[in-house]
């Protein structure tokens, strides 16, 4: 297998594994009394890896991915806001890991904030100014999520290091 | 990191957590409002208070008092037994409810009738918070012959004069049997000022009571307080008037009413006539510095008189208003002028308050 | 990508800033008044406006959104929220009610927007 064919196959799957926390996200009960538009923030683990290990291009891909696939599976308004919030959050999240070497933990919570900062523009800008008022709440849902993120992406970050290695063939 | 700084910065962590929680605690207790609701006196009472030692719960237990020595629907109330005892001699009447009663025949004096608070048979027949009714014509008429506040008395001076027998000093009494005491058109007023007295006692910073549709306001605020002025034509609001403080009160045509045989008949009734005033007004809104009672029976008292007549009225207690007439037209007295703002989208058009008499 | 710390101390500042940021947007939303009229907001457009102090008990209002999705909110004296929305998510429903000043309850796909209006915030109404 070549090195560039074994990108793309990771990055298919990474894809692949985006759609499918998505999907299950979906299904998972909302958390009462949350903003429109909070979620866990899985698919998000994906992006930090590929913008960590595959670049920012990849990264970007798989954001738009995810939210074509919002927007066939739940409407123009959530897809939209999955489309900006995933391009804001991928390119956040790029700029702390490769810039400024910032920790798992951080890089988490820096593309949650940007994520839902930036799906909070998009409601603002669909319905109105009023959306602001879900902003605090928003901002600690992120904390939260983007902590989990983080210290998931660590703990699985050595089986991923695993695949890609199988998949590129690169030296250990 | 070592073991020691992990637990140093938890603990640091922790401390400015507890911190901060009492600090929010603290500052929240202090510009935090209380907010009761309950019912009494017929309606909804709706209290927030800043600060004091159980203002809120004070001033209901106060009202409900209250209700209990003024209402007659209430036996055993003072003037439950003052009916009971008409044309029979004087009862002893608690010194609130003497003051009410008191205070109330001076707005009926001053008003000239307008506001009569021995209507009870008149508004008897026409039952409004039952089944309301186009009362027997003849019926109305012998009704209306009871009608008169100057045939109840209070003090001892006034009952000994025209009743014989042990007289204590906190009498009152109705001179002729049938006659019935309804303080319906001043009692959420009063209402209002026995919370105020409540709020003062208990040591609250400030507070708002609403009794219904009558407002009191206690303490100042940075601000000035809010008070909405219900639109007469619909839900919402004619306008918004900002006080210092006070008590506002509302009669409206609107508020109870029923269609008979073509007609609209509106719970505010001409003592004069036994009939629906007709004032040409829909609304009455009064605004009285001291006194809720004031508020109350000169909104009533105004809706019957009608603009013009209410100016002499308002003036001698130093109230304000906003009268409302069917035409759509709106008049604010000088004093609440720069106080009342009018809703952008209502539809009334402001007028010229009369010029003095 | 290459193994990385979870979380390092040289950037508890950053922590303690969104932390900060966050408690302070908690308290102006604790202390900003509580208001009493109500606004019904389909795509930008006022639809229906509710003064909440002058209800005496509950009451509903059926209205249709965008994209053919129609709610149902209740107005009491003490707030208003949306009780049903055909809308897929239901996140406007799950928001509960809403009481203070400049909160709102939202729902995406049905454009409509419920919240509590400032410049309506008076401390009583006289009828």
């Amino acid at each position: 297998m070549s090195k560039k064919s074994g990108i793309m196959a990771l990055g298919g799957l990474l894809g692949a594994l985006a759609l499918a926390f998505s999907f299950l996200e979906g299904l998972l009960p909302p958390v009462p009394g949350m903003p429109p538009g909070a979620k866990l923030g899985l698919s998000n683990i994906v992006t930090m890896y590929a913008a960590g290990s595959l670049g920012l291009p990849w990264a970007l891909f798989l954001a738009v991915l995810k939210g074509g696939f919002a927007l066939l599976s739940r409407g123009v308004a959530a897809g939209l806001m999955s489309l900006f919030g995933g391009l804001t959050s991928t390119v956040c999240m790029w700029v702390l890991l490769k810039k400024t070497g910032a920790s798992l933990m951080l890089t988490g919570i820096g593309g949650a904030l940007a994520h839902n900062l930036a799906q909070l523009g998009i409601a603002c800008l669909i319905t109105s100014p009023a959306a602001v008022g879900y902003l605090p709440f928003l901002l600690i849902f992120g904390v939260l999520t983007g902590m989990l993120t983080g210290t998931v992406l660590k703990l699985t970050l050595p089986a991923l290091e695993q695949v890609s290695k199988v998949l590129g063939q690169r030296k250990s | 990191m070592t073991k020691k700084t992990k637990a140093r910065l938890l603990l640091a962590g922790l401390s400015f957590c507890v911190l901060l929680a009492g600090l929010v605690f603290a500052w929240n207790r202090s510009s935090q409002p209380e907010e009761l609701s309950v019912f009494a006196m017929g309606s909804y009472v709706k209290q927030t208070v800043w600060g004091g030692q159980q203002s809120a719960q004070t001033a209901a237990a106060q009202i409900t008092q209250l209700e209990n020595l003024i209402s007659w629907r209430r036996e055993s109330s003072d003037v439950f037994r003052l009916n009971q005892q008409a044309g029979k001699g004087p009862v002893e009447l608690s010194p609130g409810s003497r003051e009410v009663l008191e205070r109330a025949l001076e707005l009926c004096e001053k008003s000239g009738g307008a506001l009569d608070i021995t209507l009870g048979p008149v508004t008897r027949l026409w039952d409004f918070d039952n089944e309301p009714h186009l009362p027997n014509a003849e019926e109305l008429k012998e009704a209306l012959a009871q009608v008169d506040y100057r045939n109840l008395l209070t003090g001892a001076e006034a009952c000994r004069a025209r009743f014989h027998g042990e007289v204590s000093e906190n009498s009152g009494a109705l001179v002729n049997s049938g006659m019935l005491v309804d303080l319906g058109a001043l009692g959420k007023g009063a209402a209002c000022d026995v919370a105020i007295a409540a709020y003062q006692e208990t040591g609250a910073h400030r507070a708002v009571v609403a009794v219904g549709g009558s407002v009191g306001l206690y303490g100042k605020k940075s601000q000035p307080w809010q008070v909405a002025v219900r639109d007469p034509g619909s839900q919402g609001s004619l306008g918004v008037l900002e006080l210092a403080g006070g008590f506002v009160s509302t009669s409206g045509s609107y508020e109870k009413f029923f269609e008979e045989e073509g007609g609209t008949y509106c719970h505010l009734l001409d003592p004069r006539t036994g009939y629906p005033a007709e004032s040409g007004l829909v609304s009455v809104t009064v605004w009285h510095p001291e006194s809720g009672l004031l508020s109350d029976g000169l909104a009533t008292a105004c809706f019957v008189l009608g603009l013009e007549d209410s100016l002499p009225l308002l003036e001698s207690f130093h109230a304000e208003g906003i009268f409302v007439d069917e035409a759509g037209s709106f008049f604010v007295s000088p004093g609440l002028a720069h106080r009342f703002h009018l809703s952008p989208d209502s539809g009334y058009r402001q007028q010229d308050w009369p010029k003095g008499v | 990508m290459e193994e990385r710390r979870l979380f390092s101390r040289k950037e508890l500042p950053f922590l303690a800033g969104i932390l900060a940021i966050i408690i302070g947007l908690l308290l102006i939303r604790h202390f900003s008044p509580q208001g009493s009229r109500a606004v019904v907001e389909v795509n930008g457009l006022v639809r229906e406006v509710r003064e909440l102090s002058a209800l005496a008990g509950p009451e509903t209002l059926a209205l249709q959104g965008e994209n053919g999705i129609s709610l149902t909110v209740e107005f009491t004296p003490r707030g208003a929220r949306i009780l049903e929305s055909s809308c897929p998510d239901k996140n406007c429903v799950r928001t509960g009610s809403i009481a203070r000043v400049g909160e709102a309850a939202i729902c995406l796909p049905g454009r409509v927007v419920l919240k509590i209006d400032g410049a309506g915030a008076v401390d009583a109404v006289t009828y």
